[in-house]
């Protein structure tokens, strides 16, 4: 008795490692730097539609994206994406699926188009990168917290409105300081929060994240 | 006996002191007057009133009831903009943040006994004063020209109704007048506004008066982001617009308000409208409360904005002298954070942060076609100094035009909501 039930423990653990793995597999900045511009991983559709788990997903099946004729013609075809399906997709667009409307030229780099093609193929939890993980463990002073965003509130509104500026508040931390790390490591282009992410240390990016997300859209601050 | 005026005057302010009871220790909350409602004095006003939740008094004097920002107002005089979609009311500051707003002119300050000299008469005392007053014009800076002719001759550099009559005389122009406008020497409040202004002019004109012309006398060899206004101009408005720089003459401009006549170095030119921006200076309470240098700026320190002749006066925004950001309501904006902070620290003990300053300046030249140039700054020992900036780029292509327009659309709700609440 004793044997096997060190036996089910072992084989918990085992399992219990592999869950942890999988989930903590994290966003590749690749993805940041290729695919965000027209894909966000939750959220509305963007240029390109949200995606999820690719791998044995229906092709072209989000309902609410508008998608061209070629993915659809090569849907009915191929059903469901695979790990080769999706590489060779993503190596050459134009190739793969002849008139999509996929404006992208492709991935030449081996291993960034590997990293790429494993994250899709369940990002699971992980939308977040190691250093936004990272920087949301820091300390956060609430009260600097809400100095330093007073600067951002001369253009995002308090209350979550979007007239034209993105609303930054009620967002999840690490998300928060996902979207910063992208202007500040230069991933997103926008001269103005370029600008105003290179004067954000690390601890500055934890304590606005931490204050954001006290504001709730609707207002009440 | 006869009193001059100089015997008059500081027999009022004796009385004054002598009717000032003495401050009791601990007793009274400590009071903030903050004289100018725009985007230094409403948003010091208002983070001051929020942050401290009440610990401190704080009195925010602005004469006028509606507000039109000077920001947009270009905006208005090309027809993108409605004039009541710039003008905002201070009734959520005293509503929602417990404010005491007065409607009222500041015409003195008596540093001595910590007073503010109201024109209808009342005193108001403070333990830190904050001026916000913005800008006033330099007499005689253009000859020909004082505030008397500002109804002939507008400035509409000051929002409102100053704005209206310039569209008013725009739209009544005659058929292939000419609009004339005299652009400032540096310093001077907004530092592409009198070029935003040329450009929405032109596109207004461009529908309702297309053979009209454009001549601008400008005292200055360059301007804020010239190369992309010139662009503008060049691509959307032809050969409407002329600018006459200091090679010229631009610098040697006197006007005749009676016959509608500028002089340029010499040589005369009839004009059907004249939009006169004269040479500026801080705001003139500035100067009554004897903050400002010779130039007529208010110089302060760069880390939390106090003048440098008095630490319990503050000057924020187009009236202080404070190194390199531009003047303009986003640059008053920042700077009152800053002040809000030191300010709430030296009357509270709160939590005191280093200075950090921003500034952006979004211009629209066209439909969807807007432009910006922007910078961050620090405070040094010595000024206010910039650290990085960008500007935009000629040639951009017209869907980052179009999106650079529709963030100052976002940008004025946000600032607005910033300052009014």
């Amino acid at each position: 008795m004793k044997f096997s039930r060190s036996i089910f423990y072992t084989t918990a653990l085992i399992l219990s490692l592999f869950n942890y793995a999988s989930a903590e597999v994290s966003k590749p900045q690749a993805f940041d730097a290729l695919c965000a511009s027209c894909h966000q991983l939750e959220g509305p559709n963007q240029v390109g539609p949200t995606l999820g788990k690719m791998i044995s997903t229906p092709i072209a099946s989000n309902p609410s994206f508008n998608y061209s004729k070629a993915l659809k013609g090569y849907a009915a075809l191929n059903r469901t994406w695979t790990m080769e399906s999706l590489r060779a997709f993503l190596q050459n667009p134009m190739q793969a699926v002849p008139g999509t409307a996929m404006s992208f030229a492709g991935i030449d780099d081996e291993a960034t188009l590997d990293s790429i093609v494993n994250y899709l193929a369940d990002p699971g939890e992980a939308t977040h990168s190691d250093e936004a993980m990272a920087i949301a463990q820091l300390e956060a002073d609430p009260e600097y917290g809400e100095y330093l965003a007073s600067e951002c509130l001369t253009c995002h509104q308090a209350d979550g409105s979007n007239t034209g500026i993105a609303s930054i508040v009620g967002r999840d931390e690490v998300d928060f300081i996902d979207a910063a790390l992208q202007y500040r490591n230069g991933i997103r282009e926008h001269q103005v929060m370029q600008l105003m992410t290179q004067n954000l240390s690390d601890e500055d990016l934890a304590a606005l994240a931490a204050y954001f997300k006290t504001l709730s859209p609707g207002g009440n601050q | 006996m006869t009193l001059n005026r100089r015997q008059f005057l500081g027999a009022t302010a004796a009385v004054a002191a002598s009717l000032a009871a003495p401050p009791i220790l601990g007793a009274a909350k400590p009071k903030v007057v903050v004289i100018g409602g725009g985007a230094g004095g409403a948003t010091a006003a208002r983070y001051i009133a929020k942050d401290s939740k009440g610990a401190v008094d704080v009195t925010l004097i602005e004469p006028t009831r509606n507000y039109y920002t000077c920001f947009f107002s270009n905006l208005y005089l090309g027809g993108f903009r409605t004039i009541n979609s710039i003008g905002h009311s201070y009734g959520k500051l005293a509503s929602d943040y417990g404010i005491n707003v007065v409607h009222d002119y500041a015409v003195g300050v008596d540093r001595d006994t910590k007073t503010v000299t109201l024109a209808g008469g009342a005193k108001i005392t403070y333990d830190k004063l904050i001026l916000s007053p913005g800008i006033d014009f330099v007499d005689g800076a253009v000859p020909g020209w004082s505030v008397d002719q500002q109804n002939k001759m507008p400035h509409a550099y000051k929002a409102g109704s100053q704005t209206e009559l310039l569209k008013s005389q725009i739209m009544g122009m005659r058929e292939g007048g000419t609009f004339a406008l005299i652009a400032p020497p540096n310093p001077y409040r907004c530092p592409p506004g009198p070029y935003e202004r040329i450009s929405m002019v032109a596109h207004q004109l461009k529908q309702s008066n297309p053979t009209a012309k454009i001549l601008v006398v400008d005292p200055k060899p360059n301007f804020s982001k010239q190369g992309l206004f010139e662009e503008a101009w060049s691509k959307y408005y032809g050969d409407m617009i002329t600018r006459i720089g200091p090679d010229f003459g631009g610098d040697k401009v006197s006007v005749n308000a009676e016959t509608m006549e500028i002089d340029i170095d010499g040589q005369v030119e009839k004009v059907d409208v004249c939009n006169v921006i004269p040479a500026m200076q801080a705001g003139k309470i500035a100067a009554a409360a004897g903050v400002t240098n010779d130039a007529g700026w208010a110089p302060v320190n760069a880390d939390d904005m106090s003048s440098k002749a008095d630490p319990d006066v503050y000057v924020l925004g187009d009236a202080s002298h404070q190194g390199d950001m531009p003047k303009s309501g986003f640059s008053a904006n920042s700077q009152a954070k800053v002040c809000a902070n030191a300010v709430r620290h030296a009357l509270t003990g709160s939590k005191r942060f280093p200075a950090k300053f921003s500034n952006t300046c979004w211009s629209l030249v066209a439909t969807d076609d807007g432009i910006k140039v922007g910078a961050s700054y620090e405070a040094t020992a010595e000024k206010i100094a910039k650290t990085s900036g960008f500007v935009s780029q000629t040639g951009e292509d017209a869907a980052l035009r179009k999106k650079t327009y529709e963030e100052s659309i976002g940008w004025y709700d946000g600032i607005t909501s910033d300052m009014f609440g």
